[in-house]
């Protein structure tokens, strides 16, 4: 067991699908065109407000979606090269470029669809220069990316940059392991749900319901 | 850059800012001689707002326009709502978003506001964490309805009718506040029956008297006061004199009946009940009882956006709305308050007018009538030139067809922008503005309730020039650089430190630079103590006479909202001409990724946004043989669009709606532009964006 978990708690009461968030760590982490880590999915379908149900019986939540960065992940266990792997120090699944050799067996093994992207051409940017945190790696042509819980701000002891972004107050981070930080706090009082939890990775990111 | 070829066909060329400038003021100069000075036109929107920014008609830009007594095209956007409060309140209903934590209920009217108002959400969020009950009406599954602990899906403008009946229905279970009523409203004031005029003590013969000079017209007030029926003596008494009034009488005096207000609206109240109205406003009885009862639970704030007033009776909205507080007295406290959430603050107005002179206001809902007459309100009014500034009518304002027909009418237009907007495509002249983030700028924008100071982070880039600059420019070349050889800092420290409203909280350009911003002061609670500025300090619940927010000569009747009652939509309603043609309510809501059509070039917005597209319940689309994903057109007598069908259960049976805020040329064809409607309601004089009528079939192309 690593030393922290760190996690995020994501209250889908508050979430109201602005994708504040997804814009925030495009540019944080200078992703490059098409590729998107935090998506915003929601309870009724495929389109961007779907809701559930049958006019006017209808319920709809929103559901940010990122790499769970889960506890017992069956990413790192498929990576033949150790190139995904998880960290001690903070509990995040980190994915390290010079290392991957674009195999995607990560992705396959991947129960959450969608939350790694494999850039198959050199990656092209909107602006000419890079934007967000300078000291997010160089991102590479034939490598699998994902989120790294803004891994680069864990590192100066601050939170990823989606739980700033967020207009709703509604992206909790802490560790999961501590018993008395905010986010063990919230699980506990709050009714939660894991996204997939027969598949048994035990996810880090815990939506309030 | 000016035009080469026809206006609208791309061809272009590159010229100097010294050349732009001097063409412009040599029409300019041209054009004042020969027409008079309301030949030069100016239409502003919201793209950039702020002190020096040009939006609203502040800054350099605003300053020059006074200064030459331009016509300033009203834009008629969002208006309409003031307008009936003000009938009823003499004021505007503005209310600090922090409120939300002292109301018991909120309601959203005609607000998508977690979507629309992004910042309001928090504040909803953390009161609803502590107990504040949140009810949307709305005819579609809104986000916000969809965070809701009670959803009324209603037809789309109905809400007036809605909210008539909620009233009839608190009046009728007595759960009215009577004190309220007598004590800050003039419902206990008696109605003549043979004029509808309110009687006043000069009726029983007691002459007026003068009071204090009014500061505006200079001569005296004149005292007359309203009569209520005094219980205490059995009498008809002045009503600051009487100590019992009420709210129920009727008498004869010397022939002739009056009635109380209450009474007369009491009355007219009688067509709305639940059971009568209940199929024509598309609520079954019960939930209207229930949204009757809600109303008189605690603090209420009845949350208004801008939605229920973009129809032909937008402004009566306002009215009843207000008047629907009124009755249950959940007004003028903290929490317990109507209308929008915004938090006004007034600079120094006298920044912008150096001369004494000003821009006179035409409609744009009326400037058609301006063109083909050549008049307004009945002086000779040609208009030649236009100026453009943070504003792009030919895709934001309604009914393209409308708009190019006096766009096209006028011989020189100028556009300034930072993006290449349609407006641009069909402008003489273009010039490169600079962003908001290449100028320092005060914002007292009321979306927040602070004051911000927006810093200056790069020059501006390639040639742009800021608005302010472009202005000083224009007015060296005009013969009016006198009044404008003033610099930034001067400017930004007369319009905010010497405004009283500053003054009153200590607020100064040198303390926006050091604290960057600055929280007003108070909860901000539209109509604070239930206190009203009209002639008695009572709410008008009997609007006696009432004005047009701009009167350009237009037919109007001030008698007919006395007692709060319903108008149908021009359009949108069953038993209109238009539905009896297309028998869908066409109705907008916002797009996440773009300010109206800002940004619509950021790609990282793009990558998450949509294409222009309709959104239709599957009951509607499948009676028309429509496919989800296909493309459809949406048509009415006026124009076309040509978009994608997205099937969704969010979506009221009998309404489309789609996410506003595309350019011409991201559609397949058309443009939502083309379908709006510019009627001008005759007393609201605003845009009805909701107010129209369309359908919908398969898209085939033409071969």
């Amino acid at each position: 067991m690593a030393e922290k978990q760190y996690g995020l708690v994501v209250d889908t009461k508050r979430c109201v699908g602005c994708h504040s968030c997804s814009v925030a760590c495009k540019i944080e982490n200078n992703l490059s065109a098409g590729v998107i880590w935090n998506r915003i999915l929601t309870n009724g379908g495929a389109s961007m407000d779907s809701a559930k149900g049958t006019f006017p019986n209808l319920s709809k939540h929103y559901i940010p979606m990122i790499c769970q960065h889960c506890a017992n992940p069956a990413c790192t266990k498929a990576c033949p090269v150790g190139a995904t792997y998880k960290d001690i120090t903070t509990g995040a699944v980190r994915q390290d470029y010079d290392l991957c050799i674009g195999c995607r067996m990560c992705m396959a093994a991947c129960p959450y669809t969608g939350v790694r992207s494999f850039n198959w051409e050199e990656p092209t940017y909107t602006m000419d220069f890079a934007v967000g945190d300078i000291n997010v790696p160089k991102h590479q042509k034939h490598v699998v990316e994902k989120c790294t819980l803004c891994y680069h701000k864990l590192s100066k002891g601050e939170e990823p940059i989606c739980i700033d972004a967020c207009i709703s107050g509604a992206r909790v981070f802490g560790d999961l392991n501590d018993p008395d930080d905010k986010v063990v706090n919230l699980i506990s009082k709050r009714k939660y749900i894991q996204l997939l939890p027969e598949r048994g990775t035990n996810p880090s990111v815990y939506y309030l319901v | 850059m000016k035009r080469v070829g026809e206006r609208g066909s791309g061809e272009w060329e590159r010229i100097s800012w010294d050349e732009a400038i001097s063409t412009i003021a040599e029409k300019w100069k041209e054009y004042r001689s020969k027409y008079g000075n309301q030949s030069l036109s100016f239409y502003w929107g919201s793209g950039a707002t702020g002190q020096l920014a040009p939006g609203n008609a502040t800054g350099l830009m605003g300053r020059l326009v006074n200064v030459l007594e331009f016509t300033n095209i009203d834009y008629c956007v969002d208006l309409a709502m003031s307008v009936g409060v003000g009938w009823v309140s003499a004021s505007g209903a503005l209310n600090d978003i922090t409120n939300v934590k002292y109301s018991d209920r909120v309601v959203l009217w005609g607000c998508s506001l977690s979507d629309a108002w992004w910042q309001f959400w928090k504040p909803v969020a953390d009161a609803m964490e502590n107990g504040t009950r949140l009810i949307t009406v709305d005819p579609n599954f809104s986000t916000s309805a969809s965070k809701s602990d009670l959803w009324i899906s209603n037809r789309p403008g109905s809400d007036p009718l809605l909210i008539l009946s909620l009233m009839q229905y608190i009046i009728e279970h007595d759960l009215h506040n009577k004190d309220f009523l007598i004590g800050h409203t003039n419902a206990s004031f008696m109605v003549r029956s043979d004029n509808g005029k309110i009687l006043r003590m000069s009726d029983l013969g007691q002459e007026p008297t003068e009071g204090p000079v009014n500061p505006y017209t200079g001569q005296p007030t004149i005292i007359d006061p309203p009569v209520v029926w005094d219980e205490e003596t059995s009498s008809l008494q002045a009503w600051n004199v009487a100590t019992k009034p009420t709210l129920h009488k009727n008498y004869v005096h010397e022939g002739l009946r009056l009635d109380t207000a209450f009474d007369l609206v009491v009355a007219e109240l009688q067509n709305y009940k639940a059971e009568k109205i209940t199929e024509l406003v598309g609520v079954p009885v019960d939930q209207i009882e229930l949204l009757a009862l809600e109303q008189t639970k605690g603090n209420v704030w009845n949350l208004t956006g801008m939605a229920s007033q973009a129809y032909k009776n937008g402004a009566v909205f306002g009215q009843v709305l207000v008047c629907l507080n009124l009755i249950t007295g959940s007004i003028g406290r903290p929490g317990a308050t109507v209308g929008a959430a915004w938090r006004f603050f007034s600079m120094n107005g006298a920044v912008l007018t150096p001369t004494g002179t000003t821009m006179t206001n035409v409609p744009v809902l009326g400037l058609n009538q301006v063109m083909d007459s050549g008049k307004f309100k009945g002086q000779d009014w040609p208009i030649k030139a236009l100026y453009v500034a943070a504003a792009n009518p030919v895709s934001c304002a309604a009914d393209y067809h409308g708009i190019k027909s006096w766009w096209d009418r006028i011989e020189f237009i100028v556009v300034a922008d930072l993006q290449f907007t349609d407006s641009v495509k069909y402008a003489d002249l273009v010039l490169p503005v600079a962003h908001a983030l290449e100028t320092e700028d005060v914002k007292t924008s009321g979306y927040f309730p602070f004051i911000g100071i927006s810093e200056k982070a790069i020059e501006p880039l390639f040639e742009a020039k800021t608005d302010g600059d472009i202005a000083r420019l224009l007015a060296e070349q005009l013969g009016v650089g006198e009044h404008f050889r003033l610099s930034n800092d001067e400017f930004l420290r007369d319009r905010i430190d010497n405004a009283p409203a500053a003054k009153a909280q200590n607020i100064t350009l040198d303390r926006l630079r050091k604290e960057k911003d600055i929280y007003l002061e108070g909860p901000g609670t539209a109509f604070e103590g239930g206190y009203f500025p009209t002639e008695t300090g009572k709410a008008n619940l009997y609007c006696e006479m009432v004005a047009p927010r701009l009167n350009w000569g237009q037919d109007f009747d001030p008698t007919a909202v006395r007692v709060p009652r319903f108008f149908p939509p021009h359009e949108s309603w069953p038993t209109s001409e238009a539905m009896k043609k297309y028998p869908m309510a066409l109705m907008s809501e916002r797009l996440r990724t773009r300010w109206h059509t800002n940004e619509y070039e950021n790609e990282w917005l793009a990558e998450i946004g949509q294409e222009p597209l309709v959104k239709i319940n599957p009951i509607d689309a499948v009676e028309r043989g429509i496919t989800d994903g296909s493309l459809v057109e949406v048509f009415n007598d006026r124009g076309h669009a040509v978009v994608k069908a997205e099937f969704s259960d969010n979506i009221r049976p009998g309404v489309l709606l789609y996410p506003k805020s595309w350019q011409q040329h991201e559609f397949k064809a058309g443009g939502w532009t083309e379908l709006t409607s510019s009627f001008p309601d005759p007393l609201a004089v605003n845009t009805s964006f909701m107010d129209v009528a369309a359908d919908i079939r398969p898209w085939r192309e033409e071969a």
